[in-house]
Formats: C-alpha cells, sequence, structure tokens
C-alpha cells in the first residue's frame, strides 16, 4: 500500500522585482524537496520564516504547481490547481491556516461556513452541529460571527470546516503561532485527538520544534528551501545531527534543574538567510562554526549519515563536532 | 530612473494607440468614414480619391495601419462644414481659449494652494470652515449654473461687465473667474487633505518634539511632501489646458476649442470632433508623462531606491 | 470529542453600535434626498400640468414669490408651460438617468476588477491598460466625441454616463478581491473546492459591497452634474423629454426677463449633489475610513 502522500524533487522559484530599477531575482523558495506523509502520522516540517515551509505545505496541498518534481496523492498525481478535478479533491485534503480570523468570512455566520464544503462538494449539509460539537464548540456557536468567538474558539471552527468533508490529509500552517500560550496546548490536543479518532495524515508546519515534536511522527529541518535533516522527533530533538537542527534545539528555553549546569545557547553568527541571495554550496556555512573548504562549495545531499543511519545533509555529518566550537567568529575576536 | 522613464513612456506610448484605436473603431462603426471625414456634401470623384488615398478599399488591418500614418503626419481630415481642413480649424480656436485657462490656471493655483495649506494648518478655526464650504460649494455649483449666476448679477442686475462675446478684456473677465473658482475650490480640498496627511505623519511630530521651530517643519519637511500629491491635480489641470473650457465657452459665447466641439457634436462634423478627441488625449497624455516623470524626481521612494530617513 | 473545559473565552459580541442620529446637515441631506426621491415617484400624481401642456395666455408669468399668482406657482415659460410641473419630471429623469448610470458603471468597473483579479496576466493587463485609457482623456470629451459619432438616444446616454468612474470601481474591486485570495477569506473557501461564482458571488462580493456603495454615493452627484452639464449643452437629454440641466439650458435664453426658469432647477441641482455628497462623505467616514 502506497504512502498517503509523497512528493518527489519538488522545487519552486518566485519572481521577484527589486524596486522599479532594478531587474527581478529569482527566488529559489523550495529546491528539491522530497516528503513522505503516511496515512494517521504527522510529519512535522520546521524551520525559521521565509525558509519556504509554507510554500512546501502549498505544493504538497497542489494549492500551487511545483516548477519541478512531483506530488502524488493516494497513488495519483495532483491535478492543475482550480481544474474541477482539482476542486474534486479538496474534499480530501485541507488545510488549517495560520490566522483563523483571516481565514473565515467576517460577513457570514460560523455555522454557514462549516456547512461549506459540504455545500460545494455536494454532501449532507446536516453534519454541521456534529463537526461544531467535534471540535469542542458548542451548538449555538453556528449562529455566531467570527468576530464574536475567541481566536481558539476560531481556529476551532476553521478546523471544523477543514475536517467536514472527512479528508485523510491535512496541512496545518502555523496553526497555533497566533493563539495565545494558555490556548495553544488545547488546539494541540484537539489536533492529536481528531488524528488518533478520523486517521488523518498530517503535515504540521511550525517554526516551533516543541510543538512540532508534541504532535509528530516524523520531523524534517527546513534551511532556505531545502530539507537539511529528518527522522523521528525525539532524536533530532535530543541529538540534532545537523548543525542547524543544533541551534534550532538550543534556542530552546530549557526549565534549569537545582544544580544542574546551563546548557551553553548557540546564537547563529553571520547574516541572516536571504532566499533572494542564497550562498554557494551547503546554504548553512556563513552561519556554521563547523564549515569547511567542501561546505562553501559543494551543496550536500540528504542522506543516511554512515554512522547511525541518521537522515541528515551535512558534509560533516559523520565528524564528531565540539558543543565548544559555537563560539564564532565574532567572539573569539572580541 | 532611466528604467521608471522607459516604463512610463511606454506605457503613454500604449494609451496613446488606444486613444487612435478608439477613434478608428469609433469611426468605423459609425459610418463610411470617406463620406464622413470628407463631409457629405463632397464630390464623388473627391470621395473616391480620399478613398484611393486612405485606403478604404484595403483590408481592414490595412486602413488601421494607415490610419495611424495619417494621424501622425497630421491629416485629420476636413470640416464638413466649410471644407476647411480640421486641424487648420481647431489650432485657429486654441489661442482664444488660453486665454481663459490660463489666467483661470492662476487663480486655481493662487488661490487653491494657499487656502488649502491655511485651512490645514489652522484646522477645525473658522478659516478652515469656510475653506471647506468653499471646496464643496466649489464641487456641487456646476459651471454653467455659477457662469450664469455671474451673468445675472453682474451683467443683468449691476450691468458692470458684458455677458457674453470676445471683443474686448473685459469680456474674459467672467468666464475667466467662473473657471478659476470652481477649479481652485477642487484644488484647496486637495491640498488641505494632502496636507493633513503629512501633518499627521510620524516624522513631523518628532521633529516638532524635538522642538525644531514649527514653522521650519512646515517649510521643509510638510510643504515638500504635501506637494507631491498635489503636483497629479496640478499635471491634470494643465493637461485640461485645451479642453477644460467646453461648458464655459458655452455659457459666455466665447469662440474656443469647447464651443467649435459643441457645435462639431451638434452638426455631427466628425472630423472635426476626432481631432479635438485626439488632441485632448495628445495633451492630457503629455501631462501625465510630465507628472509622472515629476514625481520621480519628488519622490526618489518611486525611483525604487532606498527610503531615505526623514526628519 | 471529551475535552477540557474551554478557557478561551469570548471576546463578547462587539458594543452595539450606539444609534446616534447623523450630523444636522447629513440630516438635511437625507431629507433633500427623500423629497426628490418622492417627487420622482409620484411625480404623475403631483405634478398639477402636464410638462408638456400649454398656456399661451401665460407666457413667461412670474412664481407667486415674485408676484405672480397659485395658478403657476413657479412660473411659467416663454411657451406658457407651468415650471413647477416641469420641474417634478426633469427631477424624475434626472434621478432615473443618474441611478442607472451609476449601476451600471459600478456593475462593470466592478466585473472588470474581478475578472483582473481572478485572472491575473493579460487580462489584468488588458483591464488596467483601459484604466490608463479613460484617465487620459476627460470624461466630458470622450462623451461627447461619442455622442457626435453616434447620435443621442436615452438608452445611449444612461450607458455612457455609466461608464463614468468605471474605473474606480474596477480599482477596488480589483484590488479587495487580489487580497482576500492571496491570503485571506477568499483564497480559504477556494481551497474549499468552491468555484469562482461562490468565491466571488457569495464571499468577496458581500464583503466589498459597502466600499462598492460608498464610491457610489461619491459618484452619484458627478454623474447628475455631467449628466445636466451634456443637456444644458443641448447634447444630453433631447426635448421634447426634460430633464434639469436641459432646463437651464433652455431657460439661458430668458435669463434677463424670466430667470425663474433657470433659477428653479438650477437650485435643485446645487441641492442634490450637495445632499448626497454630503451622505456619501458621512458614510465613508462611518463605513470605511480607508476610503480616500
Amino acid at each position: 500500500m502506497s504512502a498517503l502522500l509523497e512528493a518527489r524533487g519538488l522545487s519552486r522559484s518566485y519572481r521577484l522585482r527589486r524596486g522599479i530599477l532594478g531587474g527581478s531575482v529569482e527566488v529559489r523558495a523550495v529546491d528539491h524537496v522530497s516528503l513522505t506523509i503516511e496515512r494517521g502520522r504527522t510529519l512535522g516540517l520546521v524551520g525559521e520564516s521565509g525558509c519556504g515551509k509554507s510554500t512546501t505545505g502549498r505544493l504538497a496541498l497542489g494549492l500551487e504547481r511545483p516548477d519541478s518534481g512531483e506530488v502524488r496523492f493516494e497513488g495519483a498525481p495532483m491535478p492543475a490547481p482550480n481544474s474541477a478535478e482539482w476542486r474534486r479533491s479538496r474534499a480530501r485534503m485541507q488545510m488549517v491556516f495560520q490566522d483563523p480570523l483571516g481565514a473565515l468570512d467576517r460577513r457570514l455566520p460560523i455555522g454557514a461556513q462549516v456547512a461549506e464544503p459540504l455545500e460545494v462538494h455536494g454532501l449532507d449539509t446536516t453534519r454541521v452541529i456534529p463537526l461544531l460539537e467535534s471540535v469542542g464548540l458548542r451548538r449555538d456557536h453556528a449562529d455566531r460571527y467570527p468576530h464574536e468567538l475567541s481566536g481558539g474558539q476560531r481556529q476551532r471552527a476553521v478546523l471544523a470546516r477543514a475536517l467536514a468533508t472527512d479528508p485523510a490529509f491535512l496541512v496545518c500552517d502555523e496553526p497555533i503561532s497566533a493563539l495565545d500560550v494558555s490556548i495553544q496546548a488545547q488546539v494541540m490536543n484537539l489536533l492529536t485527538d481528531i488524528q488518533a479518532e478520523r486517521g488523518v495524515g498530517m503535515l504540521f508546519i511550525s517554526h516551533d520544534l516543541r510543538a512540532v515534536r508534541q504532535v509528530s511522527h516524523r520531523v524534517a529541518v527546513m534551511y532556505l528551501g531545502r530539507i537539511v535533516e529528518e527522522g523521528e522527533p525525539d532524536a533530532v530533538l535530543h541529538r540534532p545531527a545537523h548543525p542547524y537542527s543544533r541551534a534550532l534545539v538550543s534556542a530552546i528555553p530549557q526549565p534549569r534543574r537545582a544544580g544542574a549546569k546551563l546548557a551553553p545557547r548557540i546564537v547563529l553568527q553571520g547574516d541572516p538567510p536571504n532566499p533572494a541571495d542564497r550562498p554557494s554550496g551547503c546554504a548553512f556555512h556563513p552561519r556554521c562554526a563547523f564549515a569547511t573548504d567542501i561546505c562553501r562549495a559543494v551543496v550536500p545531499e540528504l542522506a543516511p549519515r554512515a554512522s547511525d543511519g541518521r537522515t541528515v545533509a551535512c558534509h560533516r555529518a559523520d565528524d564528531d563536532l565540539p558543543a565548544g566550537a559555537w563560539t564564532t567568529p565574532l567572539e573569539r575576536v572580541a | 530612473m532611466l528604467r521608471f522613464t522607459i516604463t512610463r513612456l511606454l506605457r503613454a506610448a500604449i494609451t496613446i494607440v488606444m486613444v487612435v484605436t478608439f477613434a478608428f473603431v469609433v469611426l468605423r462603426l459609425s459610418g463610411d468614414p470617406a463620406q464622413i471625414i470628407m463631409g457629405a456634401d463632397a464630390p464623388p470623384e473627391a470621395v473616391d480619391a480620399f478613398r484611393t488615398a486612405w485606403g478604404l478599399d484595403e483590408p481592414l488591418w490595412v486602413q488601421y495601419v494607415s490610419y495611424f500614418g495619417a494621424i501622425f503626419s497630421g491629416d485629420l481630415g476636413r470640416s464638413m462644414r466649410d471644407g476647411r481642413e480640421a486641424i487648420v480649424l481647431v489650432l485657429e480656436r486654441i489661442p482664444a481659449t488660453l486665454a481663459l485657462t490660463v489666467p483661470a490656471l492662476f487663480i486655481k493655483l493662487a488661490l487653491g494652494i494657499p487656502a488649502g495649506i491655511l485651512a490645514a494648518l489652522y484646522r477645525n478655526s473658522a478659516l478652515d470652515r469656510a475653506v471647506m464650504m468653499f471646496a464643496v460649494a466649489g464641487f456641487t455649483i456646476p459651471s454653467f449654473v455659477l457662469g450664469l449666476l455671474l451673468v445675472l448679477l453682474f451683467a443683468v442686475q449691476l450691468g458692470w461687465l458684458p455677458s457674453g462675446g470676445q471683443e474686448s478684456w473685459r469680456h474674459a473677465i467672467l468666464p475667466v473667474i467662473t473657471l478659476g473658482i470652481g477649479g481652485a475650490a477642487a484644488l484647496a480640498r486637495f491640498t488641505r487633505s494632502a496636507m493633513l496627511e503629512v501633518l499627521g505623519q510620524p516624522y513631523i511630530r518628532t521633529a516638532s518634539a524635538k522642538g525644531v521651530a514649527w514653522r521650519r517643519v512646515v517649510a521643509n519637511h510638510a510643504l515638500p511632501n504635501a506637494a507631491i500629491p498635489t503636483v497629479t491635480i496640478i499635471g491634470f489641470m494643465f493637461g485640461s489646458l485645451i479642453a477644460g473650457a467646453v461648458v464655459v465657452e458655452s455659457v459666455f459665447s466665447w469662440p474656443g476649442v469647447g464651443r467649435l466641439l459643441v457645435t462639431a457634436v451638434a452638426n455631427r462634423d466628425l472630423a472635426v470632433v476626432q481631432c479635438i478627441l485626439l488632441l485632448v488625449a495628445m495633451t492630457m497624455i503629455t501631462a501625465n508623462l510630465v507628472v509622472d516623470l515629476l514625481y520621480g524626481v519628488l519622490d526618489p521612494r518611486l525611483r525604487g531606491g532606498a527610503r531615505k530617513a526623514e526628519a | 470529542m471529551p475535552e477540557a473545559p474551554m478557557t478561551d473565552v469570548a471576546l463578547g459580541a462587539p458594543p452595539a453600535r450606539r444609534r446616534e442620529l447623523p450630523p444636522p446637515l447629513v440630516m438635511f441631506g437625507l431629507f433633500w434626498v427623500g423629497l426628490m426621491l418622492a417627487v420622482a415617484l409620484l411625480a404623475d400624481v403631483i405634478s398639477p400640468y402636464a410638462y408638456t401642456a400649454l398656456d399661451l395666455r401665460n407666457r413667461l408669468a412670474p412664481p407667486v414669490f415674485a408676484g405672480g399668482d397659485w395658478l403657476h406657482p413657479l412660473g411659467t415659460d416663454e411657451l406658457g408651460r407651468d415650471v413647477l410641473s416641469r420641474l417634478i419630471y426633469s427631477i424624475r429623469t434626472s434621478l432615473i438617468i443618474a441611478f442607472g448610470a451609476t449601476i451600471v458603471g459600478a456593475m462593470l468597473g466592478t466585473t472588470l476588477g474581478f475578472l483582473a483579479a481572478h485572472f491575473r496576466g493579460v487580462v489584468e493587463n488588458a483591464v488596467m491598460a483601459l484604466v490608463d485609457f479613460s484617465a487620459s482623456i476627460p470624461f466630458l470629451i470622450l462623451a461627447l466625441a461619442v455622442l457626435a459619432f453616434f447620435g443621442n438616444s436615452m438608452l445611449l446616454f444612461v450607458l455612457l454616463l455609466g461608464l463614468h468612474a468605471w474605473e474606480r470601481y474596477a480599482r477596488i474591486a480589483r484590488g479587495l478581491a487580489i487580497s482576500a485570495s492571496a491570503q485571506g477569506y477568499a483564497g480559504a473557501v477556494r481551497q474549499l473546492g468552491a468555484g469562482p461564482l461562490r468565491v466571488y458571488g457569495r464571499h468577496i462580493l458581500p464583503n466589498i459591497a459597502s466600499t462598492l456603495i460608498v464610491s457610489m454615493t461619491l459618484a452619484f452627484p458627478e454623474v447628475i452634474l455631467l449628466e445636466s452639464g451634456l443637456s444644458f449643452l443641448g447634447l444630453g437629454v433631447q426635448p421634447p423629454a426634460t430633464s434639469l440641466g436641459n432646463m437651464v439650458g433652455f431657460g439661458r435664453e430668458y435669463l434677463t426677463r424670466a430667470p425663474w426658469i433657470l433659477l428653479a432647477p438650477a437650485v435643485v441641482i446645487v441641492l442634490t449633489t450637495l445632499s448626497v455628497s454630503l451622505i456619501g462623505d458621512w458614510l465613508r467616514d462611518r463605513l470605511d475610513p480607508t476610503l480616500r
């Protein structure tokens, strides 16, 4: 049985105009990204903003066509966006957005909006109330307007709408980053519960490694359009293989136990990544303490490393990299 | 700047092509162009000669190309009323129109801009309210009503000024005032809102909070920035120097381009109408182009350069 | 699904809008527009005479307040036609034309704007080139040219005036539709699998309706002025039909002897455009402060 969704070698570039004077620059948002999402499982995609993770989500969902590469959903190729076939296929795959207020029509009551996918796909619209209840909203929320709900309730409504057609695949693009911290956990729990109940495959996109770990069965780390590491959440979080993953992990605030030594925080040096001006070789090398000549010249492939089979795209993946080396150029000068 | 200039020139060129195409299509839709351009009384051999000369027996796209050729060589047909060349007829009228619109433009600028600036600087004062009332009145009272009211007052009741005609400079006073007041009102309203917008910007508040004298804040920061949007409407006023007096010229029987247009429309003298249409469009497009380029000079942001820190 | 009780409490309904009366000038505007609508609707009932009826014994009779009698409250014109009756019918004609033209313009502009937003690329460039084109010629000149080429009929006249301001609606509709599709609700609905008709008709149009309505209110007085200007020049509404501008145009001949023929319609034009612009400005400030 094939995977729920398979993406092979996806690339997507945008032309970005530099003002009125300059010519346009090609920005490679996503570069040779391959993903596999299994039924009932969640793949977490993590990276800083601008690294191409949202574009990857849109490509996986077929909202955009990749310049090269292919997405297969349940074994069949993704139809062209906005074709009739594409529209029909939407019943099987859905999206949860970062900004629930923006994703809802402020002029329609919640019930009408949750009923909309059912109307579009010719399904039974009496399912609205049970749907609302299944995401923890009350029956009377159906008559409310989006601005009358709280942020968490709105995200529940968006989720109810996404689940209305009983999709097999859900892309959650930063679903909790616009919510209060106290509500984030509730929505995360809701997502895991829904998955357990309905067996939905998910692509969970976030810049927050902890959130990703909590819901994901596998994690992929993205940097400037490429996946640099993939693996089990615990492995990636506790023994990150790629220098960039290490930096991400070290940025997570740790509760400090009495007497424990505080792990050194890795502060990334160098210019923040600019997709329009991609460094040669490994895109991370200008910020990497372990970069060597080969890193500046050759793009590392994502492959299992020799020592323990972890999937990572780094020339120095098999070297023993000391933690102290992260006191990088600036600090050494000082 | 070069790329900016080229884009604007290209857009202007496209618009000119569209205007000429519009004239071509409309002329084609409304009947036999040879007969229309030459006039109904033209001898048949002249019409035939015209047809061959303009290639009206050729396929449509050839005609379209040669229509462009004719227009850019200044061959705009003849008036069906007196058989004279349309372009000559129109050019003859231009000085009379300019005699109204140029002084009126000065009134608009001299009255409208200071009024708008003062209203903005003394917001919600009696002066501001007076300017706003003037501006609203200027918009809601159509020029033909204003003109006729002025005639009723100054010509009919008081007998100070002539009500129409073009015999002396005194005849120009009422039409110039009519044109000037309406435009001044629009300009005052526009300048006021441009100025208010600029005065609300953080850099103005920063400058005055830093202790820069208010006069200097206004002179060095507010005025130059408020000038940028105001240039657009002034450019439009320049563009309408030829066409902006259609109604007023009719009210005061002033023999300018506008009145020529109205009579030509009433008589369906299409060569003349087409000639004025093209001339006005060219003037407007040129004025818009100059405004766009001036914008580039005044507002460096539009050239795509880095945004310069203000204040 | 069993879930911890929700701690996120609804923000509560927005504070109920205080029902306060609009400012006095706007009240006057509403009253005046209401009066004009009533006059236009009831023209046949309230008009004392037919607007073409001649009273040759009472030619150029002055109105009551200038020594006339109640037979013709606003006086008569050079043919002895009752000015009040003509005024009533002129209001009807001018309002019908202005309403028709404003609606035509809004529909045309919105449709083109949506098409530009939906198809982007060539369609969008074509629409934007048309916008440039209509900005390049003063509308009065364009209208005069069309009237010269095609002659005049009521239908053509309304359609022609409908072209006025279409580009404003097109710009608004295009801009808002693009931003709604890029991240907002429209993009979300599209990815539910909804077709363009549902996306534009059920979602985008109701969301931008208030902006469009404000634009229509701001364009309406301009259409009235254009109609009366063209009719004043004798190139708009043709006799025996009568409109406000056309009354001023014909009354001009008798400016010295019978200024009332011209003053009555002139006052109505000014008050109506004033009222609608006051309402428009007020609506804009209330409904859509972003529109300037």
